[in-house]
């Protein structure tokens, strides 16, 4: 093999990013939100003394861990402190807290800073282990949310409240404790630093003492989830003398929050929406149907010159998204939605929470999608602001097309299949529309399906048919089939694939 | 150093450094996570920049750094035991699995000076300079990295 052929090979191996743009603002407020790097540590001479104390305070740590009552005496304690350093979240997690502004309205979005988003503990309830992660956000607070997504305990911006409380209230500060209570369990959160112990009073009288989490800064805040069999009438918060610093009862509303002098973001009234787009647009046209796109998120779909065959596809009602590729939405993109019953010659969305400029909006009809595809499993309209769109557009139609194909009811049977029983299978289902390939590496037109049995390839891989799908970007999309079952593929990320 | 020149650099290099970082992680959102990490950390560090090399140079290591931790935080390694089951699976799912594997277990300076000068675009002197190593050295490096991928395609192939 030449080096030529290497070099060729290698270059495929690794998309080339071509058209990747990145985000300046995202490594700024990253960089902001790193720790400062920390000053040299003087280093410590260790004495024997030190020594011996170190030895004895093990020793008697081991001697309480191995006792019987060192249950009582960790449900005592009740607060476990957790520093918020150490390694980030995996990255759907980011992803999820980097999708909490989308959909938001203006002035509003939490702003989480996803990228230094970090699990802080693990809860039990109703049999089941809770995550939970943590993550700051831009102008002081957090948001959070259990491994759960049902279980999001939500974001606060500061905790204006909580401090302003105790000046015109009293010492037992409400505010330094939210609590939610579900069907089976209990969660909340701690404000109050010197918490040391968290307690849940039943309807039946009975109490207990249950474990929290604290986070350090910028976090600041205590955690927990408990589950539960009766209901609970209060939540009360010590600190460690024993005094009681913040109370809520089932039955008591505190003073509303607006009466006090400092009211969070989250409560003030949002702007008002936009009327009209802001420059610089974005403009587009596909089908007959053109879309200007605002900064502001204000888009108008014009829909009075669209083709025959685009009306029919969406006389029945469609969904308008706009999507950009953001940080963590490289492959899918982020993207929010709206959507109309009835077709209408010019339809108007704003679209909040969702970086601007758009890389592009699709108009979707609500008609259910099988194989082979209306447009070949393209969206009645389409319209690319920019090449990334197209790219997408081009990508997303090959892999759901191809997706479809393979989740097909009728393929499901098939798949199970291999060797001549799945090739006459094929061909007496779907004729010439499917081609047979010799191997894994055989030309393919784009938008054609063809598969690549390893029956006919490798006896020890008998059963594992490939079924591929080149997009008009040059990219492969391959579905691989293991005992009927998918066994590997690359389509997930852009459709879905049962 | 200047944020505006850290900047600068960003902007104009971008899909190079996103193109590196995903030869290192092999997913894409890993890989724009991985750059912006690293010109985070080289703001936030910028103090550290002696000027001994040039700031690309730099960027570039603290783009191979970031991936290599995130590697290390267990992503890659489920990427890599793909790349090889795929292998082993006569590799029908992805283009070239030979090669994917045959990448997958060279030694790490040979994979880095591989990926800075087929994914960075980088000449042989920019990749001495990134890694720490002489131009010659980086010269002999390739040189063995291909030897063993082609042996390992030419392999494949009988």
């Amino acid at each position: 093999m030449s080096n030529t052929l290497l070099f060729e090979k290698l270059d495929q191996l690794v998309d080339d990013c071509a058209g990747a743009r990145g985000d300046w603002d995202d490594v700024l407020q990253r960089a902001l939100a790193l720790e400062p790097p920390a000053p040299p540590r003087p280093r410590r001479v260790r004495s024997r003394r030190a020594l011996v104390w170190a030895v004895a305070v093990s020793s008697l740590v081991v001697i309480l861990f191995a006792t019987p009552a060192f249950g009582l005496l960790r449900d005592w304690i009740g607060r476990k402190d957790v520093p918020f350093t150490g390694k980030t979240a995996p990255l759907v997690v980011k992803r999820d807290f980097a999708d909490l502004s989308l959909g938001m309205q203006e002035g509003l979005f939490p702003q989480a800073i996803a990228s230094q988003t970090r699990k802080v503990g693990v809860f039990r309830a109703s049999g089941k282990n809770y995550v939970l992660y943590v993550a700051p956000i831009r102008k002081g607070g957090f948001c959070a949310m259990f491994s759960d997504l049902s279980r999001f305990l939500g974001c606060l911006e500061t905790r204006p409240i909580a401090k302003d409380y105790p000046n015109s209230h009293g010492a037992v500060n409400p505010y330094l404790l939210k609590v939610s209570v579900g069907q089976w369990d209990v969660s909340g959160l701690v404000f109050a630093k010197d918490a040391a112990s968290l307690s849940v009073e039943y309807q039946d009288g009975s109490s207990e003492q249950i474990p929290f989490v604290y986070v350090s800064k910028p976090i600041d805040a205590g955690f927990f989830l408990h589950g539960f069999r009766q209901g609970v009438a209060a939540v009360s918060v010590r600190d460690s003398r024993g005094k009681l610093i913040a109370r809520w009862t089932s039955d008591y509303s505190p003073p509303a929050p607006e009466a006090l002098s400092v009211t969070p973001r989250y409560l003030r009234s949002p702007p008002p929406l936009p009327t009209k787009p802001t420059p610089p647009l974005q403009r587009d046209r596909a089908n007959g149907v053109s879309a200007v796109a605002g900064k502001n998120g204000f888009v108008i779909f014009d829909l009075s010159g669209a083709s025959e065959k685009v009306r029919a596809l969406l006389a029945e009602g469609a969904s308008t998204d706009c999507f950009a590729f953001t940080p963590y939405h490289e492959e899918s993109p982020a993207g929010a939605g709206g959507g109309f019953n009835q077709l209408r010659p010019r339809v108007v969305q704003v679209y909040q929470g969702l970086a601007t400029p758009f890389d592009g909006c699709t108009i979707r009809g609500r008609y259910g999608h099988r194989w082979p595809d209306r447009l070949h499993s393209h969206d009645a309209v389409e319209i690319a602001f920019t090449a990334r769109a197209k790219t997408y557009f081009a990508d997303h139609a090959a892999a759901r097309d191809l997706a479809l194909f393979a989740g097909s009811n009728r393929m499901r049977q098939i798949r199970r299949l291999s060797g001549e029983a799945l090739e006459t299978a094929i061909s007496r289902k779907y004729g010439a529309a499917i081609t047979h390939l010799p191997s894994s590496v055989s030309p393919l037109p784009p938008g054609r399906i063809g598969y690549f049995d390893h029956a006919y390839g490798a006896t020890f891989f008998a059963g594992e048919p490939t079924f591929f799908e080149y997009s008009t970007t040059g990219r492969r999309f391959y579905v691989t089939i293991n005992k009927g079952k998918i066994a590997s593929e690359n389509v997930r990320e852009l459709t879905l694939l049962r | 150093m200047s944020i505006e020149s850290l900047e600068q650099l960003y902007r104009d290099r971008y899909p190079r450094f996103l193109r590196l970082a995903l030869a290192i992680v092999g997913s894409r959102e890993a890989a724009a996570d991985v750059v912006q990490e690293a010109f985070a950390r080289a703001l936030r560090h910028r103090d550290d920049f002696r000027g001994e090399g040039s700031l690309e140079s730099w960027i570039w290591s603290a783009v191979i750094n970031t991936g290599r931790s995130q590697s290390k935080r267990g992503r890659r390694r489920a990427e890599l035991e793909r790349v090889q089951d795929l292998a082993s699976n006569n590799g029908h799912a992805e283009p070239w699995p030979e090669l994917r594997a045959a990448i997958a277990v060279l030694p790490e300076r040979q994979r880095q000076a591989l990926f800075l000068r087929h994914y960075a675009d980088l000449d042989y002197e920019q990749i001495g300079e990134v890694l720490g190593i002489a131009r010659g050295t980086v010269s002999a490096t390739l040189h063995a990295a291909h030897r063993s991928l082609r042996g390992t395609l030419e392999g494949a192939q009988t």
